[in-house]
């Protein structure tokens, strides 16, 4: 019997829940720690003097950190959400020593916490992604009326506007009225860029292995197509292009990531807008019939061989 | 010509370098409110990597006129419950580490993707890497409830530190806590606490003696081997990093990139001198 893999997540979160179920379709051995009960009722004993980890969860087989040789991690810290101040304390001192230890585990983790590749604040990343080569959008990041407005005349208005923080927001076309009615609320600064006309394209990277899929959308954010019905398709990406994913996911320190391009319609060129350090990857991997988690699950069990994956064998 | 400073408006740290750049007579402002800050920052081809972070300048000047940047910490400034609130902090936080992250000029310290920074992933993984780096000894650590440190508290434990906290403990520390808390014990060895500070290339040491702190010139060599190694390889401009020199020799407890502002003040008279030359 092999070792199993350690995978320590949320069990609602659909990303982590869907690699859990890949990694035993395809007979590997898994062992979850659930990070829901470990945050809100949890035990860990740590000696680094022996480098023991032992983490107790009620009705829960008991696991011990350090006899594994991999792991899988979503890790999320939903302390906020419990009851009372002195269960968010315990709740997020839970989850920062479990943290704290996965980063330190002396073997595979895909990805280790605390990595981001700067994602933490997308003008910094995309400034670190052109550093690295990659071509982005004209972009400014402002909460100042009479900048914003000189950025979308410079582009003729052909402008989208977004969150400036890793947070999620819907990227929508900015207008000049839209724009106006901004301005009473213009606090928080927000990210404005230049309209790229042309398909989207996703590329994870795994290990060595890219995987691209081109979304043809008629929306702006494919992410939510409001009714419209969005258009997928595998792509092959240049190697150029695939040198530039893997190497910025090396100075990231991170096993996987998930890329986001628009490509330019009139000239054929790839704009990089975003490098996501923890990809919700599974849409794309059902599409590209499980290639993108047999990469991962290949890092996770690189003793193992071949996988057995039915998704394959099934066709 | 400025320094700028950014960071709570109580904090005491900063306040005494602004007392120092008035005796200096070098023009020092203070940014301690991010929600009415103008900010611009732009990019890509055919952009300048530019930005304009309106209350630096009180007078709207472009950031030309800055020397260096000490960007301290926003943590507790101006943070209500309301969600709103927080999302333009969070924001205003994202665009200042854009502007930070890229200018030019000094700055302690430069914001950088997270990760890429060992003494940003806390104490366990910076003493698990002077440990294999250095062979340096790291007290004894873990991680287990009050109620198990009490029990220990009859052995060889002879300091307890909160988790993810760092404030000291000890056994009436530890009586406070529920035995069911989480805590992150070490076992401190018996001896002299010694306190390093690094400001670029500087280096500053202080030991601890009866609650009195002493500026020391002789700080054991692999301390000051490791601290160089620890700032200058992560590329961290600013910190101050703790060592017991007992029998045994010198032990590494942790760093921190974001010092104490009561350490800060103790050290002021020589720190603060050191910063304004970093920044200026």
């Amino acid at each position: 019997m092999s070792t199993p893999v350690l995978f320590v997540g949320h069990p609602g979160d659909l990303t982590f829940r869907y690699t859990c179920n890949r990694a035993r379709e395809c007979g590997l051995s898994v062992d979850v720690l659930d990070l829901n009960a470990f945050t809100r009722d949890g035990d860990i004993t740590f000696d680094a003097s022996t480098l023991s980890c032992q983490v107790s969860i009620p009705n829960a087989k008991p696991i011990n950190l350090f006899t594994y040789s991999s792991c899988y991690c979503r890790l999320v810290d939903t302390s906020a959400y419990l009851e009372t101040s002195v269960e968010k304390r315990r709740g997020r001192a839970r989850f920062s020593a479990l943290a704290s230890l996965v980063d330190q585990l002396p073997y595979t983790v895909i990805n280790r916490p605390f990595h981001d590749g700067g994602n933490f604040s997308k003008p910094y990343q995309l400034w670190l992604l052109e550093e690295a080569g990659f071509r982005i959008p004209r972009s400014v990041c402002t909460n100042d009326y009479e900048t914003a407005k000189r950025f979308c005349e410079s582009v003729n208005w052909r402008a989208v506007y977004k969150s400036s923080s890793g947070q999620r927001s819907i990227v929508a076309r900015i207008s000049d009225t839209r724009l106006y009615d901004l301005r009473q609320d213009f606090a928080a600064p927000v990210l404005f860029q230049e309209l790229i006309e042309g398909h989207d394209l996703r590329v994870h990277v795994v290990g060595d292995e890219c995987h691209a899929e081109k979304i043809e959308s008629s929306v702006v954010d494919y992410r939510y197509p409001k009714g419209t019905t969005n258009t997928f398709s595998s792509a092959t990406i240049s190697a150029q292009l695939a040198d530039l994913c893997r190497e910025f996911c090396r100075m990231a320190g991170l096993a996987m990531m998930g890329f986001d391009f628009k490509c330019d319609a009139a000239t054929g060129e790839h704009f990089c807008l975003e490098a996501n350090p923890s990809p919700g990857y599974n849409g794309f991997d059902e599409r590209a019939n499980g290639a993108i988690s047999r990469s991962l699950l290949r890092l996770l069990a690189p003793l193992r061989g071949e996988l057995v994956d039915p998704s394959v064998a099934t066709g | 010509m400025a320094i700028v400073v950014l960071g709570s408006s109580v904090d005491h740290a900063l306040k005494g370098f602004k007392h120092f750049c008035t005796k200096t007579g070098t023009p020092c402002r203070h940014v301690s409110d991010l929600f009415s800050t103008r900010v611009s920052f732009s990019l890509g081809p055919g952009h300048l990597h530019e930005f304009t972070f309106d209350s630096l300048s009180s007078t709207g000047a472009p950031p030309e006129d800055i020397t260096g940047v000490w960007f301290h910490s926003f943590a507790s400034d101006g943070l209500e419950s309301s969600t709103d609130t927080q999302y333009v902090h969070s924001e205003q936080l994202a665009c200042l580490m854009a502007t930070l992250g890229t200018w030019h000029g000094p700055v302690l310290n430069r914001p950088r993707p997270a990760g890429n920074r060992l003494i940003q992933r806390g104490g366990i993984a910076l003493r698990s890497w002077a440990r294999s780096r250095f062979n340096l000894a790291t007290p004894l650590e873990r991680i287990a409830h009050a109620g198990d440190f009490l029990e220990m508290e009859r052995g060889p434990w002879s300091a307890f530190r909160a988790f993810a906290d760092f404030t000291t403990g000890g056994p009436s520390f530890l009586q406070s806590c529920s035995p069911d808390e989480l805590l992150l014990g070490l076992n401190v060895p018996l001896g002299q606490l010694y306190y390093g500070i690094h400001v670029g290339p500087h280096q500053l040491w202080f030991s601890l003696t009866d609650d009195y702190w002493q500026q020391r010139e002789d700080p054991p060599e692999r301390c000051r081997d490791l601290v160089e190694a620890l700032f200058e390889d992560q590329g961290e401009e600013f910190g101050c990093s703790y060592f017991v020199l007992s029998d045994d020799g010198p032990s590494f407890l942790g760093c921190e990139a974001h010092p104490p502002p009561d350490i800060l003040c103790a050290f002021g008279p020589q720190l603060f001198p050191l910063i304004h030359q970093y920044l200026s």
